[in-house]
């Protein structure tokens, strides 16, 4: 009986310091990944329930574009307006030099920007054709360190980082900067130079995590 | 190493308060806008600490009220999101120095996402001066446009206005407002002039005395912190910041910690609005 209590004991001691030392191994890992980092690989579903793999697009020569994206946040949504397209067009832009381009949505599932339904008519009307995958757990996006949309990262052929931050360069909702960042990185990466600007700060709205 | 302190806004601007909260201590009341744009989820009003008098400052209470559940954006350094704004319509021989607002609240949400936020009400002060152009008498209107990016399950950017009509008094008749003015005087941030400050390469530590438990926010001249979610508050003697140069175009230039400081003295929370520079190297040889 004095054993069960003294279990009972380390369990309740035990237990929030390991929920604890995970959530801040979690936080450290996300922290940690830097420019030329391994970027973590993942798997996810998109809309249509197709699987998408990360090291697949690499693995296949492609530099991979991941964008976080909301059809909800106001910072997403000024880079779609028909008057700014700046996602769509980037994307038509480098569609020919193996640059793939991923939207991930990392809101939990109960949250109304998680609605498949509702992500499948912001894709249409924002012509977007290409997958948005679902991360409703938040594990790729914690990998990340992702906490905005959009928050922006470009990963090298070769897996590794090579740009990760804002799009551009005006942090408001109302209209796209006029120094994009991606698409700088995306020309130089293709000219074989390296990024100047491998950094910047993101900026959007929060990421819905559970 | 010591630092060189000094306000974020100029020693004018406390003058200036210090002067209005002298000089007009005594009777009622100065007209207030009513709410705008009725789709909005914060509704604005303004008000003055007094009818203003040629020459004199005085001060605009601008109240904003968010909408239960909703919060709104400190204009500082937050991980997404952005602050409020203040725009004032211009008025030839009016001038308004740098809003006060209040001190935030931390919100950390999963994902080690932290923003400084308000929520339910606020009111933030901007100190102004009519010149000697006015007379006694005289009609004035004050309009205000305020945009922000209001929150709860959605971001939605929002713009609303607030206006204030005053007529001009003379020095003997302010008709100043004295419950505004004692929130005032209750609320207001002060200088910070007995901390201890310490540089290093990538870090600044302060520490008061006295003081057990200190919580940060940076404001838009802060050099980045690296860990705010950690370092911002502590329960500790001394608050140490650590700066993220990573952004920065040239991150050799001195780093800047500069925003609003609260501090538990002996049991009592003080505010205090802080800017310190780093030294540069020649003056930190000996």
């Amino acid at each position: 009986m004095k054993a069960l209590k003294y279990l009972v004991l380390a369990a309740i001691i035990a237990i929030p310091a390991l929920m604890m030392a995970a959530a801040s191994t979690e936080a450290a890992a996300a922290a940690k990944l830097k420019i030329g980092d391994t970027a973590p690989d993942f798997t996810l579903t998109d809309l249509e329930g197709n699987t998408h793999t990360l090291s697949d697009y690499t693995k296949a020569g492609n530099i991979v574009v991941l964008e976080w994206f909301s059809p909800d946040c106001p910072f997403v949504r000024k880079h779609y307006r028909s008057d700014t397209g700046t996602m769509t067009n980037l994307q038509k832009q480098f569609a020919d030099d193996n640059v793939v381009w991923i939207r991930i949505n990392s809101a939990h599932g109960k949250h109304p920007s998680a609605d498949l339904k509702h992500n499948s008519k912001t894709a249409k009307s924002w012509s977007i054709t290409t997958p948005i995958l679902m991360d409703t757990t938040g594990k790729t996006g914690k990998a990340y360190g992702a906490k905005r949309t959009p928050d922006m990262y470009i990963i090298n052929p070769d897996q590794t980082l090579a740009y990760h931050g804002a799009i551009d360069n005006r942090s408001d909702a109302a209209a796209p900067g006029d120094d994009n960042y991606v698409a700088n990185a995306l020309a130089q990466l293709l000219a074989g130079e390296s990024v100047t600007k491998a950094e910047s700060k993101p900026y959007g709205c929060s990421i819905k995590y559970d | 190493m010591q630092a060189h302190p000094h306000m974020i806004h100029p020693p004018k601007h406390l003058i200036l308060l210090a002067f209005a909260l002298l000089t007009v201590l005594l009777s009622p009341q100065s007209p207030a806008a009513p709410p705008t744009e009725p789709d909005n989820h914060i509704t604005a009003t303004l008000q003055a600490s007094t009818n203003p008098v040629p020459g004199q400052p005085f001060i605009l209470a601008l109240t904003l009220t968010i909408e239960e559940g909703w919060h709104t954006y400190w204009p500082g350094i937050n991980d997404t999101g952005y602050g409020i704004s203040l725009t004032f319509d211009p008025v030839p021989g009016l001038t308004f120095n740098d809003p006060v607002f209040p001190t935030p609240k931390r919100h950390i949400a999963p994902g080690n996402i932290l923003d400084h936020i308000y929520e339910n009400q606020i009111t933030i002060y901007i100190p102004a001066q009519l010149d000697d152009t006015f007379a006694p008498g005289d009609q004035l209107t004050i309009n205000t446009t305020i945009d922000y990016l209001i929150c709860k399950e959605l971001c939605i950017p929002e713009s609303a206005t607030a206006s204030a009509a005053l007529k001009v008094a003379d020095s003997n008749d302010p008709n100043p407002h004295t419950k505004f003015l004692a929130k005032l005087a209750n609320k207001h941030p002060t200088n910070l002039t007995n901390a201890s400050p310490r540089w290093s390469i990538s870090q600044l530590q302060l520490s008061i005395p006295n003081a057990t438990h200190y919580i940060f926010y940076p404001d838009n001249n802060c050099t980045n912190p690296a860990d705010l979610i950690t370092q911002g508050d502590t329960e500790s003697h001394a608050l140490t910041i650590t700066f993220d140069r990573r952004y920065e175009v040239d991150p050799t230039t001195p780093a800047v910690l500069s925003g609003r400081l609260r501090a538990k003295i002996n049991d009592t929370w003080h505010d205090y609005d802080i800017d310190y520079t780093q030294p540069t190297r020649t003056e930190t040889t000996p």
